[in-house]
């Protein structure tokens, strides 16, 4: 398989009037062609900051401050943190090489202007084609994603189509350049349950066809489980478990994903109590010293997790855990 | 658990919104909320209402509060014995009555006033019914607080101060105040993170006990249904579709929306990714529902009698266990619940 995308010590940190935020802090992961990578974590764990960092659209608070984020476009490998947000190279890869989709489509359709003409600028932006070619551009795309009537949907705004219309006209959008890189941040979230089962199925479909790599980021671990190959589990700032997606579920190795695991209710398991994860998640501003989970942890080792931070080990092939509990010292 | 006498007794609910038009808001149509809908509900039970935005779970909730007024029904609560229908009682003879119903938001971060201090949220209720005031009313707080899992001295803080599920705490404590009977908890974990929702969840089933709580428990989320509620009442634009135990709706529903429901629920084990098509289409505009079974138009099993006739919700179910359904093929359909999948 070959790469597509590699984050390597990423470190994105928001500079706030009440201190510094390192909402994303040393994260590391590949992504390869085709496949769909799962990132999960709780809100404030830092996966949609990591998704800005490689769009390169943080919010102006906001800088990369350490690390790279590769991208292989064809023959070149480019360094996207290198490049100037607003520059050129970077309008050119942004859309059309690694492109995104957002969780509330209703705000990223601007309502002024039809769905097709927005689909129709965000083709041209990219392609030389004429606009009639890429006004059939974009109605074959909106076949593909399965939308009734596309061609009146071209002409309608976003405002008079459902929440579950527009994330297929957003897919569509996003899928009609052929981007390598698909990055997803929640994308079924605001969804109804049966319209959400349609989007997972749409896109396992679709990512049969398009070969594009995905990053799936979500907070559902039936998400996660239903569409992903790998999963990266995020807890404030940090990656601590990458695995295979059934090793994860079968096996999962760090306390917090294991936790988590715990404590969401299942169908098919009826159960009185659940089990919770003590605690909250900590302060952003005051970050715990040594492994960021410690103060929740079940299996908390005084004296070592509260002072050093653990590093990744590499478990099984391809199962990396950030924990004392199998190495990492 | 459930003891077997009746808190409340709705029939027939319904609640038109009317849609207006033009400088005279001549009414040009309504919005069927809740059209028609029946459940009882036991002393100590919690019934969940399921369904997707727009079925008018939330609506129903508003009306047997008394928040909105109902179009058209009963809503008979137990006071004491004395079966009194709320839909007809005037404001003020609703105010008395008031106590016995409390309601949890969905936004912990809405749904309380960022002025008060948490002492006076907590607290108003209680000084408002002239329950308690002073000393004696600072007691109880700090009673109220210790019993959601919130350090007392936090009292004195801001409702900023506080994490989403800390706040949540606080609406609980403010809802339990009052020591009501009934408890309507709207989507009260939906806007929590994961590791927070099992602790909410855990603590409403204790307080469930200790207080002896009745619960409407309102949620788009079959995982956490299945988790908390006795039994389920699912909802499709404004009808109920489906009632019965939650062991029983979860293993073998009746109802063809209630088995897609099930099916479109993402299950957190990747060994279990079967290629199932889920149903199509969306949820139909309650201004204008489709003819005889709201349903039939994405129904995989629809005939031309769902095209026509509404079907009767009815009892299918055994004696000890009644199952209500709304489906003119509900001995028919042998529909997959969760075991099965």
């Amino acid at each position: 398989m070959r790469k597509v995308l590699e984050v390597r010590n990423l470190r994105t940190h928001f500079e706030l009037v009440e201190g510094t935020v390192r909402a994303v802090d040393g994260v590391s992961f590949q992504l390869n062609e085709g496949e769909v990578l799962g990132i999960v974590g709780e809100s404030g764990c830092g996966k949609s900051v990591t998704a800005q960092s490689i769009m390169r659209i943080l919010p102006k608070s906001a800088r990369i401050v350490d690390g790279e984020i590769l991208f292989w476009n064809q023959q070149d490998v480019v360094d996207l943190t290198k490049l100037d947000s607003e520059g050129e190279q970077m309008r050119n890869i942004r859309g059309k090489d690694i492109a995104m989709i957002f969780q509330e489509p209703a705000a990223c359709f601007a309502p002024v202007y039809t769905v097709g003409e927005q689909m129709i600028e965000a083709i041209l932006l990219h392609e030389d084609m004429s606009k009639q070619e890429a006004r059939r551009l974009a109605l074959k795309m909106l076949e593909k994603v399965k939308i009734p009537n596309p061609e009146s949907v071209l002409d309608r705004y976003s405002f008079q189509l459902s929440g579950g219309m527009l994330q297929r006209c957003m897919i569509a959008m996003a899928l009609s350049l052929n981007p390598k890189v698909l990055i997803a941040d929640e994308p079924t979230t605001a969804l109804d349950v049966t319209i959400q089962a349609q989007i997972i199925y749409l896109v396992n479909q679709l990512q049969k066809e398009y070969s594009s790599a995905i990053m799936w980021i979500t907070h559902d671990m039936g998400v996660i489980a239903q569409i992903s190959d790998r999963v990266a589990v995020m807890y404030l700032g940090q990656i601590v478990e990458t695995a295979p997606v059934k090793d994860l579920f079968r096996n999962p190795l760090h306390p917090y994903t294991r936790a988590l695991l715990r404590s969401i209710p299942r169908l098919a398991r009826r159960k009185k109590k659940l089990e919770a994860i003590k605690g909250v998640v900590p302060d952003p501003y005051n970050l715990p010293i040594g492994c960021r989970y410690h103060n929740r942890c079940d299996s908390f080792i005084q004296g070592l997790c509260d002072e050093r931070e653990p590093t990744e080990v590499e478990v099984d092939v391809a199962h990396r855990v950030k924990c004392f509990l199998y190495g990492g010292r | 658990m459930a003891t077997g006498h009746k808190l409340l007794e709705v029939r027939n609910l319904k609640k038109y919104f009317p849609i207006e038009k033009g400088f005279f808001k001549r009414v040009v149509a309504y919005v069927k909320a809740v059209d028609g809908i029946s459940f009882d509900l036991f002393e100590g039970e919690t019934l969940a209402l399921v369904g997707e935005s727009g079925c008018g779970k939330t609506t129903t909730a508003r009306c047997i509060l008394r928040a909105i007024d109902p179009t058209e029904g009963q809503i008979l609560l137990n006071i004491d014995g004395r079966m009194v229908d709320v839909a007809k009682l005037s404001r003020k003879e609703l105010k008395p009555l008031r106590r016995y119903m409390q309601l949890i938001f969905q936004n912990p971060y809405t749904s309380l006033n960022p002025r008060l201090k948490v002492k006076e949220i907590v607290g108003e209720p209680l000084f408002v019914n002239k329950i308690a005031k002073g000393k004696e009313l600072e007691e109880k707080v700090a009673e109220l607080l210790e019993a959601v899992g919130l350090r007392p001295e936090y009292m004195v803080r801001y409702p900023h101060a506080f994490s989403g599920g800390q706040r949540q705490r606080i609406v609980i404590a403010r809802a339990l105040a009052l020591r009501p009977r009934l408890v309507i908890c709207d989507e009260p974990v939906a806007a929590l993170d994961v590791s927070i929702r099992a602790q909410i969840l855990n603590l409403l089933m204790e307080l469930q006990e200790k207080f002896k709580l009745t619960y409407i428990f309102i949620s788009h989320d079959l995982s956490v249904v299945q988790h908390v509620s006795d039994r389920v009442a699912v909802m499709y634009l404004g009808r109920i579709v489906e009632l019965a135990s939650t062991e029983e709706l979860f293993d073998s529903p009746k109802h063809p929306y209630t088995e897609s429901l099930l099916l479109s629920v993402p299950k957190p084990d990747p060994e279990a990714v079967e290629e199932f098509r889920p149903i199509e289409g969306e949820v139909p505009s309650p201004v204008n529902p489709p003819s005889g079974c709201h349903f039939h138009p994405r129904c995989q099993y629809a005939e031309e009698v769902c095209r026509t006739t509404v079907p009767e919700f009815r009892d299918v179910g055994l004696l000890e266990n009644p199952h209500y359904v709304a489906c003119h093929f509900a001995e028919r359909l042998s529909l997959k619940g969760v075991r099965q999948l």
